[in-house]
């Protein structure tokens, strides 16, 4: 068959965009402004706690009356080191 | 003649091979090789960090694996290079190009130290390769092959897809009426499509692309040109003056070739022209060099002894050859390397402690306890072990117990 390859192709991309497909809903929070100005705010927050940021991951985002959430996963990771997840969270009060 | 040509290239080639395996265990890890090495980076998609965990997986938690990705890769792209060349060059030159490529001392460092310009660069030349091949009547195995490599190339740095990128545009340009029919046009587009699935669920892939692409380093244009040579002297001295001469041998080239070498030249210009790691790629600029001394009356018997001579004199053994003109990273042991045991002895009962000064991440590759950045932290009331890096720090802690102290280094209890 002489288009086997691009066949392949086509199947193989659907199988690498998989993950990223799934983390998709993860993005929809981001549409809404105020998340986007709270998101540097939040990472500040952690800084403030001494966290490694690159040791974070976003899990979810939380709306509450007057304040946004951010929760993240928290794994610090060393050479002789692999803590198990932990989850802090820091909010940012919203201005009205 | 022919025959002291044969041997000057294989000596060259196999010195080249012999200065990517030594020294290895000189330089302290740096800071992005511990972010690579522990997967840690968000700027970068996932697939060159994915090889350094499985090497650590492999040969343990210890320099030697962490860059042996490098060393390997290194090593390999010389094959690489050879074969691809020989898509429209006889077998001298394309041995010429592997020494001159083998020698090269960009090339050399970047193969002994964890980044992932080598990683990159591998996959980047086996694309064009399998691309150039596949427009010579692939088969159906290298058009996937192709794919592959494309992918894998989009994977390993976020500016890892703009080579697949440019080669489709050029092969739409190329195929003009035609694209729609043209299974090398779909090949390529669909290789993108799991990158850019990537880059829009990852922010800081795209985070990175807007802090590097002009304004980290904050320079104007003649200063960022400035700055650029700087680095591609303090790296290849001599070999630097090769660069303008190749771009005589550069007219003979074909476009995918052309815009090969034209990225890796604007790459460093573009993302920082104080990062070294962008001169790795500058070591294609062998092919036009090879390409201008076969046309030239010039032999290979004068340039390959010279190239000899320049990379010993930067990059080798340093307990042979340490001198003035020796890369920075190999003037001395590292200091991490040097007395990381002692200062991870003096804290041995501590589960974190707070590291003031600058907190690079071969702090979480060398330290034993948690390490927390105190940079932004509120310290006024703060108790605990302090890691001091800045000498300039200390004078606040005046009033704790000191643990440890050298050259670089204070451990305070307050």
């Amino acid at each position: 068959m002489k288009r086997k390859g691009l066949s392949v192709c086509i199947i193989l991309t659907i199988f690498f965009s998989i993950p990223s497909l799934l983390l998709l809903p993860n993005i929809a929070p981001f549409l809404s402004s105020d998340v986007r100005s709270a998101a540097p705010k939040a990472i500040s927050m952690l800084r403030r706690e001494g966290a490694w940021i690159v040791n974070a991951e976003l899990d979810h985002i939380e709306h509450h009356e007057e304040e946004i959430c951010f929760v993240w996963t928290y794994r610090y990771r060393s050479r002789t080191t692999n803590s198990p997840p932990a989850l802090r969270t820091t909010c940012i009060h919203e201005k009205h | 003649m022919r025959n002291i040509e044969t041997l000057l290239l294989w000596l060259g080639i196999l010195g080249g091979i012999t200065l990517r395996c030594i020294d290895i265990s000189v330089p302290d890890v740096l800071t992005d090789e511990a972010q690579f090495g522990l997967g840690t980076s968000a700027a970068h998609p996932p697939l060159g960090m994915a090889f350094f965990r499985a090497a650590l997986m492999m040969g343990g938690s210890n320099i030697l694996a962490l860059r042996s990705v490098s060393i390997v890769l290194g090593i390999l792209f010389l094959p690489l290079l050879y074969l691809l060349v020989r898509e429209w060059m006889d077998r001298r030159g394309a041995l010429l190009v592997t020494a001159l490529g083998s020698l090269f001392p960009s090339a050399i460092l970047f193969s002994r130290l964890a980044f992932l310009s080598m990683t990159q660069l591998f996959f980047w030349t086996l694309f064009v390769l399998l691309f150039l091949r596949v427009k010579n009547n692939g088969s159906e195995k290298e058009k996937i092959a192709l794919f592959l490599a494309a992918v894998a190339s989009s994977s390993i740095k976020f500016q890892g897809f703009v080579i697949p990128f440019l080669f489709l545009a050029g092969r739409m340009m190329e195929k003009r009426g035609s694209v729609l029919r043209d299974d090398v046009s779909w090949i390529l587009l669909l290789s993108l499509v799991p990158i850019a699935l990537y880059d829009l669920t990852h922010p800081g892939v795209l985070a990175s692309v807007l802090l590097y692409g002009g304004s980290a380093d904050a320079l104007g244009l003649i200063d960022r040109f400035m700055e650029l040579f700087s680095v591609w002297w303090n790296i290849l001295v001599f070999a630097v003056l090769l660069l303008p001469l190749s771009l005589l041998g550069c007219t003979r080239l074909r476009w995918e070739m052309h815009v090969f070498l034209g990225w890796v030249l604007l790459q460093g210009f573009l993302f920082g022209p104080s990062h070294e790691y962008y001169v790795t790629d500058l070591v294609l600029f062998v092919i036009p060099i090879a390409m201008l001394i076969a046309r030239s009356q010039v032999s290979s018997i004068v340039v390959l002894p010279l190239m000899m001579m320049n990379a010993i004199l930067l990059l080798g053994p340093s307990f042979l050859v340490r001198s003035s003109w020796t890369n920075p990273l190999y003037q001395q042991e590292g200091y991490w390397n040097l007395h990381a045991e002692e200062i991870n002895n003096v804290l041995k009962d501590q589960d974190h402690v707070i590291v003031l000064g600058d907190a690079g991440h071969q702090l979480r590759w060398y330290m034993n306890p948690e390490i927390l950045v105190g940079k932004d932290m509120d310290l006024s009331a703060q108790t605990g072990v302090f890691l001091l890096l800045d000498p300039s720090i200390a004078v606040p802690f005046a009033d704790g117990k000191k643990l440890y102290n050298d050259e670089q280094t204070r451990i305070i209890v307050r």
